[in-house]
């Protein structure tokens, strides 16, 4: 076979791929055989093997993140638009384009040098055929599947989660529940020593009749008690004025942190 | 050769073959370029250059020589940012690999 059969039988393989890609590719080809010389042509032939083998390997390259995306019995894949606007995103560390890109298939050196290495061939062949061919496939099933993965990652560790939302709501009711119990506590404490002082003033006044000097004691008693009293229920107003609010505020001011930090996640 | 060359990394060498030359070079010469360092087929350059052409990393212009209009591939800025990305990568790729290779990673 020569250069002008080979270049005919290739034009002919490629009759069924869009006629700029046609075009291309012949073109390409015969400025390769021009640029080789005519000392090489047999050369070059041999290398690329036969007309079929070279067809493929274009159309294969067709489908490889071509401008016109793929086009499947499912429709129109939009690999390439995704993949360009990959490329194009200045932000993007080298990390990011390798794990969005990784499901690029492998070219395999020597791709077709089956006469050079006979016993590596076969394995050659297939994964030159194939390469290309997965790509846009591989980017929406793994898109697919990271759905799938998060739905079960939030699945498996639902008991995770839903004991730590609840031990956040059991802090929060238990903080509330403590502090009205000591509100409560200081209420009863002060409303209690208050009924005793005025009790005991009773008590003194009564007693001031027949022995004035206990009496007068017990007068004094019931003041400091008095006074103790008064010092519960400021307490008392302290919590409930200042302690509350404030542990209202620092509860929201957590919240808000904790759902600011998981939206900007999302 | 033992080690096959990915996607990625041929995409760098034929990257960096084409920007070594600023006013452009054509197929052949990018070949025959590539095929000095690594094994390829004649074949398996054609498809590489088209999708990168395609990416928009190589502009294609057409210039007359020795009687006949070439195809000459230039690097186009995009082409040359991701030339450095892939560069880049590969020192730190290359760096791992060498630590293992010379007695081991050191534990930390």
């Amino acid at each position: 076979m020569n250069r002008a059969e080979f270049m005919k039988r290739l034009s002919q393989l490629l009759s069924d791929v869009p006629p700029a890609e046609r075009e291309a590719a012949i073109r390409y080809y015969n400025d390769y055989f021009d640029d080789a010389g005519v000392e090489n042509e047999s050369g070059v032939i041999a290398s690329l093997g036969t007309p079929e083998e070279l067809a493929r390997s274009i159309k294969a390259g067709l489908n490889d993140g071509g401008d016109a995306g793929e086009f499947t019995e499912s429709g129109f894949s939009g690999y390439a638009q995704a993949h360009k606007n990959e490329m194009m995103n200045p932000d993007m560390t080298a990390d990011d384009y390798y794990r969005r890109t990784g499901a690029r298939r492998s070219y395999v050196s020597g791709a077709s040098d089956a006469q050079s290495d006979p016993g590596r061939g076969p394995a050659y062949g297939r994964q030159k055929d194939d390469f290309g061919s997965g790509r846009a496939k591989d980017e929406k099933r793994m898109s697919g599947g990271a759905i799938v993965l998060i739905v079960i990652a939030l699945v498996l560790t639902f008991p995770v989660w839903v004991g730590l939302l609840g031990a956040a709501f059991g802090l929060v009711v238990g903080v509330f529940a403590a502090l009205f119990g000591v509100f409560v506590a200081l209420f009863a404490l002060g409303a209690a020593l208050m009924v005793t002082s005025i009790a005991l003033l009773i008590a003194g006044f009564a007693l001031l009749f027949t022995e004035p000097i206990p009496g007068v004691c017990v007068i004094g008693a019931s003041f400091i008690t008095f006074a103790l009293g008064l010092v519960f229920l400021w307490l008392m107003i302290v919590i409930a004025g200042a302690a509350i609010p404030a542990v209202v505020k620092l509860i929201a001011a957590a919240g808000r942190r904790l759902f600011n930090r998981g939206g900007a996640r999302a | 050769m033992v080690f096959n060359t990915g996607a990625a990394l041929l995409d760098a060498i034929v990257l960096a073959v084409v920007s070594g030359e600023p006013e452009g070079t054509y197929g052949y010469k990018i070949t025959q370029e590539v095929r000095q360092v690594i094994e390829i087929s004649e074949s398996t350059l054609y498809p590489v250059l088209r999708r990168l052409q395609k990416d928009e990393c190589l502009a294609v212009y057409d210039m007359e020589c020795a009687g006949r209009n070439r195809r000459y591939y230039k690097v186009t800025e995009k082409g040359r940012a991701q030339l450095n990305l892939y560069i880049s990568e590969w020192y730190r790729y290359s760096a791992k690999l060498n630590s293992i290779f010379e007695g081991g990673l050191k534990h930390e």
